[in-house]
């Protein structure tokens, strides 16, 4: 892999369901050392969890997202480890971005 | 003195302002004043929001005006109308992605712009972007896989005449142009450029598609000699050749950190701009040899964090950046030295959407 920043995923709006991953299929590390910026917003307020080997770590030091807000959350992983989303009530999501960067670039 | 004048609402073109000439022969009055760049429009994704700026004054653009409401939820961007329309801009037309519909907006009057009317169907599931072209509009679905095209002959009773679905070619569909009884469709989710036979708008097919790996996440489309479509994965601008739309062909594209994750595009006389989220940047591709895009220039800073929509005419192009939630001025007249001019920034232009920036001119 090309060592440059890449999209790993874009929505740009989708109804997400309380307690459901959000991104259909895991997202996984390509770099030895990756770092992860994730870029969301959501129309209600709820918590945000990275669930890393099926347990759940809320973001945002466990604080809700506030409604209509962008929020930007850096997340570190090594080569081949994944990671899914999950917000704590149902809501639209008005945006994801997912862009993986090598983490000696972040 | 008598004199021949074309007929109102026939024969302008929009893209080059062109005017035809009438037939040789006749006496001709005085040629009209030239348009000018008046108004361009904008979306707010995440203030669900239709916004007018004022760039007569291109080193100070001003938000002039806007409206928000359901109809324009997570609105991804306005439509791009082939034709008079654009010109007077007085009727206005926005897909909303999550409300899954497109609605028609007055805006004659340039300071309170209004909604007028909306059609909401499940063929329309994630409403993504828009072209306007004659009595229809052509609208992709990003969740739904679809083209369908609304009646907007009376923006006040749209009517949704027809619609095609295909899981593959139209897979999380997005940019849209069309041109000559087609439509040009990127369809992001399946790396492939699709042309949609529209001749009857009642019943549009796929027509015909190219998958290639330089479409990865193919976003964006702009027509002119040739489809130029943006890939936000792949990092390309991409040059299609359809000249036979049965079988189009990527005969060239360029690859580059400099329009990281491009989100737009917009032609103009020999150049292709191009909006890029991940760089920052709004960057000058020379597209003279078609076969070897080239970029020229470039410009990155806070202002165009996450660049998204597109547009040009003239000596200027214009970004919209989500993250910075700004609208952009950059002075094109050196291809080689794009120079950002003027940024501006309103809460109605919280997370501007990613299409072709519908631009509106007065005078003529």
């Amino acid at each position: 892999m090309e060592n440059k920043s890449k999209i790993k995923k874009f929505i740009p709006g989708k109804a997400v369901t309380a307690n459901t991953d959000i991104i259909d299929i895991d997202i996984t590390a390509e770099y030895p050392a990756s770092c992860f910026r994730v870029e969301c917003c959501f129309d209600a307020a709820g918590t945000l969890y990275v669930k890393l080997n099926n347990e759940l770590h809320a973001l945002n030091a466990g604080d809700s997202l506030a409604a209509g807000a962008l929020y930007a959350f850096d997340i570190f992983l090594v080569k081949g480890e994944t990671f899914n989303l999950q917000y704590s009530v149902d809501a639209n999501m008005k945006r994801l971005l997912i862009i993986e960067m090598p983490a000696e670039m972040s | 003195m008598t004199g021949f004048f074309p007929p109102q609402g026939l024969n302008q073109h929009i893209r080059g302002v062109s005017r035809s000439l009438p037939p040789q022969g006749l006496k001709v009055a005085a040629p009209p004043p030239p348009l000018t760049l008046k108004y361009i429009y904008a979306t707010g994704a995440i203030a669900d929001s239709f916004v007018v700026i004022d760039v007569e004054d291109p080193n100070n653009p001003v938000v002039l005006s806007s409206v928000s409401g359901t109809p324009l939820d997570n609105c991804q961007g306005g439509a791009r109308v082939e034709g008079l329309s654009d010109v007077d801009g007085n009727v206005a037309y926005a897909a909303s992605l999550l409300q899954d519909c497109l609605t028609t907006v007055d805006a004659s009057n340039k300071e309170a712009p209004s909604i007028i009317e909306y059609i909401s169907t499940a063929e329309l599931d994630g409403a993504f972007c828009c072209f306007v072209s004659g009595n229809y509009a052509y609208v992709t679905a990003y969740y739904a896989d679809r083209v369908t095209v609304i009646n907007v002959s009376d923006p006040a009773r749209l009517a949704q005449i027809g619609s095609v679905q295909d899981s593959t070619y139209l897979d999380s569909d997005m940019g849209i142009f069309t041109a000559d009884n087609y439509c040009y469709v990127c369809a992001s989710a399946a790396d492939c450029f699709t042309v949609v036979d529209v001749s009857d708008p009642s019943t549009p097919s796929v027509y015909s598609s190219i998958t290639a790996t330089s479409l990865d996440a193919a976003s964006q489309v702009y027509i002119g000699n040739y489809a130029f479509v943006t890939a936000y994965a792949a990092d390309t601008l991409n040059v299609i050749d359809i000249s036979d739309p049965s079988s189009p062909t990527v005969i060239g594209y360029v690859s580059s950190t400099t329009i990281d994750g491009p989100k737009g595009d917009y032609g103009n006389e020999g150049y292709v701009y191009v909006t890029a989220l991940a760089a920052d940047s709004f960057a000058v591709v020379d597209v003279s040899d078609p076969s070897n895009p080239t970029i020229v220039g470039s410009v990155s800073n806070t202002t165009l964090d996450q660049a998204h929509g597109c547009s040009a005419h003239e000596n200027y192009g214009y970004a919209t950046a989500y993250y910075a939630d700004t609208f952009n001025v950059i002075d094109i007249s050196d291809p080689t030295n794009p120079t950002q001019i003027a940024s501006v920034t309103d809460t109605s232009l919280d997370g501007p959407g990613d299409s072709l920036l519908p631009l509106v001119f007065v005078g003529g």
